[in-house]
């Protein structure tokens, strides 16, 4: 969408109009459903997380400044509104198991799990090991691919901030990962 | 010894190709030359190796179809968070949408079971008429005010019932739509029964089977004269997400029967006699 184009969908919407606050939610839902997705790790939550931050943004449109990223704003809400679920939902399983036995409920003794999607799901264990800040610039920055100075502007810190976090989490990953590696040839 | 800082600022940029065509050439040309430079570059390409972006994303997994209905839900939770106490009519029409949208249900197993719904309905309809003056000669024995009220309760559902059923039995003619001319007047009739019946001392499940009927009434008058399948299915889903005829079913028996005497449910029953 044509930055004009998309001030005048914001414009419109923040006029109340619904029409174009869905354009909106259509064009950013599946982002801010992935980076929800990223912080829970479970559909239903990231689901509701994503929706309850479609709400709130339209709730604060006016508090929306047009000349803004719109993404970055909404985004910044989908990653507030998932950290306060987690801190109120601490009883999935999926998100405190102990990388010290990586298959652990992964259906012991099934051979056919993909070797992907496993290394995908220790990838996820060991970015939920990592501090909430290193964690959320991981997610941000590294698997989805926002610019570091989008993701400064998320979390609110410095972009050499979002690098030295950065770096950070992946060697930390990096460690907590290094048992796959092992057994690599 | 580290890497000279502006240069290790670039390095993970580098790695993704997000640097532009300039900086990336000067950078390699440095890389070329610095062999601290160039070590870090290589624990970051490490590093980034070790923690690969996934090819796909958890969205990639979910359906258009899911997309939609997402839509549609953040939408109507919108509009619900602006005005709680209110149903609103494109509030609603937007949930049945969504609903119909979300939920794909087999239209065959769905048939096959309002088909029964209906045939028992249809055959308690006009195959147990109650004599006439059954219900005059209970209003001069007993209490005059709730015998009225609890016939209307009755009428009104039995009413309701039988539109329901017809409008899930209905199917377009020759792929021309349907005339649900009939079917309006009759819902706005039943519109106006139900807000005479809310404002009666009635209990409380009876009041919210009244509520959950209105809704689907409501959206029946003020259809738009279009009444593709697209539209009917709505109407069909929201019907069927509410359990209406089943509830309509189970409270049938509460109340007392009333032969059904206004031409429009004539036309009704004509309707689901030819069905």
């Amino acid at each position: 969408m044509p930055v004009a184009d998309a001030q005048h969908v914001i414009q419109k919407a923040q006029e109340g109009s619904h029409d174009a606050f869905r354009i909106l939610v259509e064009r950013h839902m599946k982002q801010a459903y992935n980076l929800a997705y990223g912080f829970l790790l479970d559909h239903d939550d990231a689901e509701d997380v994503a929706q309850e931050s479609f709400v709130r943004a339209y709730q604060s449109l006016g508090s929306f400044r047009v000349e803004s990223e719109f993404g970055t704003w909404l985004y910044r809400i989908v990653h507030n509104v998932a950290l306060n679920r987690l801190r109120h939902e601490k009883t999935k399983s999926s998100r405190h198991v102990s990388l010290d036995h990586p298959l652990a409920d992964s259906a012991s003794g099934d051979g056919n799990v993909a070797e992907g999607k496993e290394q995908q799901m220790h990838v996820e264990r060991a970015l939920h090991e990592l501090p909430t800040l290193q964690r959320s610039v991981v997610i941000l920055r590294h698997l989805e691919g926002l610019s570091t100075r989008q993701v400064s502007q998320i979390l609110g810190c410095t972009e050499g901030t979002v690098k030295t976090h950065l770096h950070r989490g992946l060697k930390k990953m990096k460690k907590l990962l290094s048992f796959i590696h092992k057994d690599m040839p | 010894m580290k890497a000279q800082k502006h240069v290790r600022d670039l390095l993970y940029d580098f790695h993704r190709g997000e640097l532009s065509q300039d900086d990336r050439r000067k950078l390699e040309e440095h890389l070329a030359g610095c062999k601290r430079c160039a070590k870090a570059a290589e624990e970051i390409r490490v590093l980034m190796q070790t923690v690969p972006v996934p090819q796909t994303k958890p969205s990639d997994a979910l359906s258009e179809r899911y997309w939609d209905a997402f839509s549609y839900n953040v939408m109507n939770r919108v509009r619900s968070e602006e005005n709680q106490h209110s149903v609103r009519k494109i509030s609603f029409a937007e949930y049945l949408r969504s609903v119909f949208l979300y939920q794909r249900r087999s239209l065959a197993a769905i048939s096959v079971g309002l088909t029964i719904v209906a045939v028992v309905v249809l055959t308690r309809q006009f195959g147990n008429v109650d004599p006439p003056g059954t219900d005059q000669l209970a209003e001069q024995q007993g209490d005059i005010q709730t015998p009225t009220v609890q016939a209307r309760l009755d009428q009104y559902f039995r009413k309701s019932q039988i539109l329901m059923v017809g409008l899930m039995n209905m199917k377009p003619e020759n792929g021309n739509g349907v005339d649900l001319s009939v079917e309006q007047a009759v819902s706005r009739e039943l519109i106006r029964e139900a807000r005479f019946l809310s404002q009666q001392n009635i209990d409380e499940r009876t009041r919210v089977l009244i509520a959950n009927l209105e809704k689907i009434l409501i959206e029946l008058a003020n259809m738009e004269k279009q009444y593709d399948l697209p539209d009917i299915e709505i109407l069909r889903a929201g019907i069927n997400q509410e359990n209406l005829l089943f509830k309509l079913r189970m409270g049938e028996g509460s109340y007392t029967a009333e032969p059904l005497t206004q031409d429009s449910e004539r036309n009704l029953s004509q309707k689901g006699e030819s069905l």
